[in-house]
C-alpha cells in the first residue's frame, strides 16, 4: 500500500478568482482573448508534435540535433511512439563546449554521419532538427546539408527546425508541416523539364496528420472523375509520398498547412486549394463549387446533406435534452463555427476553451456575440488555469469536445477529436472528417459520448492521438 | 565525434530538476522558455502533474525579448500571478536560450524579491546540465533560504531527514513509502523528506534533527550545508535490499550517537554551476577493464551503490561495475563509479558485461540474443513515464525478492 502522501501530496496553493482566465463572449477581444503570462501546459497530449509528423513519411529517420533538455522531450516522445518509433529517431547532444567553441557545423556534420553510419540501413529520407541556440548562433546550414548531401548521395535530407524562441513569422506547427513536404518538392524540381511540365491526374492532400474518411463525399467525387486521390497522411511507401509532388492539384483543410502549400507552390508549380473544415452549409456549398468548377466534378446534392445533417442533429439534441457541451480549440480548427453550429441546432454549448481564435473565425465570432452573450470562453494555459478546481463535469453531466474541455471539466463523457479528426465507430485508427460526411460522423460521435464514458486520464495522456511508428507502412 | 546517440535517451535536464524538486513546497517555480520545456518536464517527468497541481510554469520567452535581451516581461508576469496567487517562494530556472544571451536569473529574482517581498530564488541553468545537478542546487537553495536554528531540546531516541528524493530517482511507485516504514518500524523519527509528502512546515523544521540521510546524489548538497550550518551529520547510503536496510539502520544508530558536530564541515557544491559542459569530451573518468563484470549497474551512483552492496551481500556476486553517465554530480557522490557518457563506451561495456541493470532503453545497446541478461531497472529521470510500472520498489527488504527473481 503505497502512502497517500507520496501519490497525492497536499500541496499548499491558493484557489485564484477566475478573473482573466474566463468571460462571457461579449467581453472579451478577437483574436486574443485573455492577456499572456505565465504559461500552464495541461496534461491533455492528444496534439501531434514535430516528433510525431515525420512519422508519416515511409522510411523517414529522424535526427535531433539539440541541447540536452530540448532532446529529452523528443526523444521520449518518439520512445513512447507504438511500433517501432523510437527505432526511427536519433539524436546528437549540442553542448555548451560546442557554443563556446562555435563548431556547430562540424559537430552537426560529423554526428549526423555518424549516426547515419551505425544503423542497420541507410533509410531513404532523413530530416535533421536544429533547435533555437544553434540558430540564434547563425548556424550555416547550407554548408551542413551540402556536406551532408555528398556524404550520403543516396538518402534525401530535410532541414527540420525545432525553434519555438525563434518563431515570430511562423508558428512551429506552420513550420514543421512545411517541411515535411521539401523532400518531395525537391525531387520534383529536380526533374528535367520534360518530367516537369507531365502531372498525374491526381489530386494530393497536405499536410495533415488523419487520412481522409475513406467515406467522404469529396473522395468519392474524385475517384468518380478517375482523380487519384493521393493523402499524406497514408502513403505506404517512399514513393507514394514523392509522388504528392506531381498531382495536378493540392488540397489544403487547415489553415496551418497553407504555408507549406504555398511553399509546394513555388517549390513545384503545382496550384492549391484551400478547403477548410467547415461546420457552416454555406461554405461547404462555396468549397464543392470551387472544386466543380477546377475539376469538372459533380456537384454532391447540398440540399440533400443538409436535411440529413439537420435531421440528424435534431434526433441527438434531443437525446441531449439540454445537457451542455464545452469545447475546445485542439477538436477543431474551426471551433467557433463548430459552437455556432451546435447551438444553432439545439445543443447548448456552455463553454469554448481557447487561447486565440482563428482570424478566418471573425465573422462567427461577432455573430456568436450577438446572438449567444452568454457563451463562455475559457482560457488553457492562463495561469490560474492550473488552480482551478476541475469538477464541473462531476456536479453535473456535461459532455466535452476536445481533450483540453474533457481535462479541465473533469467529465467522463467526451469525443476523443484532435484537429477534426477521429475514430469512428468500429475502426481503430482516427480519420479526417470532412464535408457533409464529416459533420454527420461528428454528430455519430456526439451521440455516442453523451452515452458512454471514457476513461479520460488514460486517453488523453496519450501523446499524438493515433500515431505509430509504421503507420506509413514501413517501420 | 562522440555526441551521437543513436538508440539511448537524455536525462531529464537541470531545470527539471529544480522544479522536481521544489513541486510540493507551495512556491511558484518559473522555467524561462518559449514552450517546450513545460511540456516535456509535465508529460514525461512529473508524475505528479494530472493530478496533484502545482505552480509551475513556463515564461513563454518569445524572439523579441531573447534578441533585446529583455527580462522585463518575464518579471511583470511573474510578479502578477506572485501577487494574485502569493506564493511560498518564486523560483527561476533558465533553459538553453537564455543561458546563451547570458540572462541574469539571480538579479533578476533579486529584484523580484525586492518588489513581491515573496523570497526569490534565480538558478544559472542551461538545460545541459543534468536533472540531479539541478535538484541538488535547488534542495541546498532551499536550505539556505528557508532554514532557521532551532532551539535545543532535549528528547528521546532519533531524529532524521531523508534528503534528495524526487520522482525522477525514486517515482511514486513506493519508494518514499518503504523509507517511512523501515524508519517507523525501527522507531525513528522521521523529521522531513525532502521533498516528497512532507509540509514545507516540516521541512523547515530539519534543523532539529540528529542525522540527515542522503538517499541520493541530489541531497548530498543540502546534507553538507546543514552539516556546515547546523552541526547535522549525514550519512549518503540508498538502503537496498535486506542487506541494505540493515545496514543502513545499523549506521543510523551509530552516527547519530556520535551527536552533531562542533566544528564547521565543508560544503559541497552542487555540480550545477562546476563545469562548462555536462557531456564531457573524454567520456569516461575512470576507465575499468571491460569483461570482467558479472554485473554492470548503470544508473544514479547512490542507488546503484545500494543496489552493489545488496548483490555482494545477499547474491554472493563478486564483481560488480557501476557506471554513472550523470557527469556534473559532486565528485562525493559517485563513490566508485566510473562516469560514462558516451554510447560507443556504454555499449562496449554493457556488452561485455553478464548482467546488465538499467533503465530498459540502455537494452537497446545490446544485440537481441544478450537482451535476456538485461535487467529492466527503469528510471524515471531517463525514460520518463514509459516504464514506470514497472519500476520495483528498490528501498528496503523488497527489493531482495525482486532482484532474486530476475537473476
Amino acid at each position: 500500500m503505497i502512502d497517500e502522501r507520496e501519490i497525492k501530496p497536499n500541496i499548499p496553493v491558493k484557489i485564484p478568482s477566475k478573473d482573466g482566465c474566463e468571460a462571457n463572449i461579449t467581453d472579451v477581444p478577437f483574436p486574443v482573448p485573455f492577456p499572456k503570462g505565465l504559461v500552464y501546459a495541461p496534461p491533455a497530449r492528444g496534439t501531434w508534435t514535430i516528433a510525431h509528423s515525420p512519422m508519416l513519411i515511409p522510411g523517414c529517420h529522424e535526427i535531433y540535433v539539440c541541447c540536452p533538455c530540448c532532446l529529452h522531450g523528443v526523444v521520449l516522445s518518439a520512445d513512447e511512439i507504438p511500433d517501432g518509433g523510437n527505432s526511427r529517431f536519433s539524436m546528437v547532444t549540442l553542448t555548451n563546449e560546442n557554443v563556446l567553441k562555435g563548431d556547430l557545423e562540424e559537430m552537426m556534420i560529423e554526428g549526423v554521419s555518424e549516426v547515419l553510419k551505425g544503423l542497420p540501413e541507410m533509410p531513404r529520407l532523413v530530416e535533421c532538427f536544429t533547435s533555437c541556440v544553434q540558430h540564434f548562433l547563425n548556424i550555416d546550414l547550407k554548408v551542413v546539408y551540402r556536406a551532408l548531401r555528398e556524404r550520403f548521395p543516396g538518402t534525401d535530407f530535410i532541414d527540420g527546425y525545432m525553434i519555438p524562441t525563434l518563431a515570430r513569422k511562423l508558428t512551429p506547427d506552420m513550420l514543421g508541416r512545411r517541411q515535411l513536404l521539401r523532400a518531395a518538392s525537391m525531387k520534383r524540381a529536380g526533374k528535367d523539364e520534360t518530367l516537369r511540365e507531365k502531372r498525374d491526374r491526381a489530386v494530393s492532400l497536405i499536410v495533415n496528420y488523419y487520412p481522409l474518411d475513406p467515406d467522404s463525399e469529396l473522395k468519392e467525387l474524385f475517384e468518380k472523375e478517375d482523380y487519384e486521390v493521393r493523402d499524406f497522411a497514408s502513403c505506404k511507401t517512399y514513393e507514394d509520398y514523392l509522388a504528392l509532388a506531381d498531382s495536378e492539384c493540392a488540397l489544403v483543410f487547415v489553415s496551418a498547412s497553407l504555408p507549406a502549400a504555398k511553399d509546394f507552390q513555388k517549390q513545384t508549380g503545382m496550384d492549391y486549394l484551400y478547403l477548410p473544415y467547415s461546420y457552416s452549409f454555406e461554405e461547404l456549398r462555396r468549397e464543392y463549387q470551387t472544386l466543380t468548377d477546377r475539376f469538372g466534378l459533380n456537384m454532391p446534392d447540398p440540399e440533400e446533406y443538409e436535411r440529413r445533417i439537420t435531421a440528424r442533429a435534431r434526433e441527438v439534441s434531443e437525446l441531449y435534452n439540454g445537457t451542455p457541451l464545452v469545447l475546445d480549440y485542439t477538436a477543431s480548427p474551426r471551433i467557433l463555427q463548430m459552437a455556432l453550429f451546435l447551438l444553432e441546432n439545439g445543443f447548448q454549448v456552455k463553454a469554448v476553451y481557447t487561447d486565440a481564435f482563428s482570424p478566418e473565425e471573425e465573422e462567427v465570432y461577432n455573430v456568436l456575440r450577438e446572438k449567444y452573450p452568454q457563451l463562455l470562453i475559457r482560457s488553457t494555459q492562463h495561469f490560474k488555469m492550473r488552480l482551478l478546481p476541475r469538477d464541473e463535469g462531476k456536479k453535473e453531466k456535461l459532455i466535452a469536445v476536445g481533450q483540453k474541455a474533457a481535462y479541465f471539466t473533469g467529465t467522463d463523457h467526451f469525443v476523443n477529436m484532435i484537429e477534426n479528426g477521429a475514430v469512428l465507430k468500429g475502426d481503430s485508427q482516427p480519420v479526417q472528417l470532412y464535408g457533409y460526411s464529416g459533420i454527420l460522423h461528428f454528430l455519430d460521435l456526439l451521440e455516442e459520448a453523451f452515452l458512454r464514458k471514457s476513461d479520460v486520464k488514460s486517453v488523453i495522456e496519450v501523446k499524438a492521438f493515433g500515431c505509430s511508428g509504421r503507420i506509413g507502412g514501413e517501420a | 565525434m562522440n555526441q551521437s546517440q543513436r538508440v539511448l535517451s537524455t536525462y531529464a535536464a537541470d531545470l527539471f530538476g529544480i522544479s522536481s524538486a521544489l513541486y510540493e513546497l507551495g512556491g511558484l517555480i518559473v522555467m524561462h522558455d518559449a514552450s517546450g520545456c513545460n511540456s516535456t518536464y509535465g508529460t514525461h517527468d512529473e508524475p505528479r502533474w494530472y493530478d496533484t497541481p502545482s505552480m509551475a510554469y513556463i515564461s513563454g520567452l518569445n524572439e523579441v525579448d531573447t534578441i533585446h535581451g529583455n527580462d522585463k516581461r518575464l518579471r511583470d508576469n511573474i510578479k502578477e500571478a506572485a501577487l494574485e496567487m502569493q506564493p511560498a517562494f518564486i523560483a527561476i530556472s533558465g533553459s538553453p536560450m537564455p543561458n546563451v544571451i547570458g540572462s541574469d536569473l539571480k538579479s533578476a529574482a533579486a529584484l523580484l524579491e525586492r518588489e513581491t517581498g515573496i523570497p526569490c530564488m534565480g538558478f544559472r541553468t542551461d538545460g545541459i546540465h543534468t536533472y540531479a545537478a539541478g535538484a541538488g542546487e535547488a534542495f541546498l537553495e532551499y536550505a539556505r533560504r528557508f532554514l532557521k536554528p532551532v532551539p535545543e531540546e532535549q528528547h528521546g531516541g532519533i531524529r532524521v531527514n531523508i534528503l534528495g528524493v524526487t520522482p525522477l530517482d525514486f517515482s511514486v511507485t513506493g519508494n518514499t513509502t518503504a523509507m517511512r516504514k523501515i524508519l517507523a518500524g525501527a522507531g525513528i523519527e522521521l523529521i522531513s523528506l525532502w521533498a516528497m509528502g512532507s509540509s514545507p512546515e516540516e521541512l523547515q523544521r530539519a534543523p532539529s534533527a540528529d542525522l540527515n540521510l542522503v538517499v541520493s546524489s541530489a541531497g548530498l548538497s543540502a546534507a553538507s550545508y546543514m552539516e556546515a550550518e547546523f552541526g547535522i551529520p549525514y550519512l549518503c547510503m540508498t538502503p537496498v535490499g535486506k542487506s541494505g536496510q540493515e545496514l543502513w539502520l545499523r549506521l543510523i544508530r551509530e552516527r547519530a550517537a556520535e551527536g552533531k558536530r562542533k566544528e564547521k564541515g565543508k560544503l559541497i557544491p552542487s555540480g550545477l554551476y562546476g563545469s562548462i559542459s555536462c557531456f564531457g569530451m573524454s567520456g569516461r573518468t575512470k576507465p575499468e577493464e571491460d569483461g570482467k563484470a558479472q554485473v554492470l549497474i548503470i544508473g544514479e551512483p547512490l542507488i546503484s551503490e545500494g543496489i552493489k552492496n545488496c548483490l555482494m551481500t545477499e547474491f554472493g556476486i563478486e564483481h560488480v561495475r557501476r557506471i554513472c553517465p550523470l557527469p556534473d554530480l559532486p565528485k562525493e557522490a559517485y563513490a566508485g563509479a566510473e562516469i560514462v557518457t558516451q554510447e560507443q563506451h556504454l555499449a562496449r561495456a554493457a556488452a561485455s558485461a553478464e548482467r546488465v541493470i538499467a533503465d530498459p532503453i540502455y537494452a537497446r545497446l545490446l544485440p537481441e540474443e544478450k537482451r535476456k541478461a538485461f535487467i529492466r531497472f527503469p528510471h524515471e529521470a531517463y525514460s520518463g513515464r514509459h516504464y514506470r510500472e514497472e519500476i520495483p520498489v528498490f528501498t528496503g527488504n523488497s527489493f531482495s525478492e525482486w532482484i532474486g527473481e530476475q537473476l
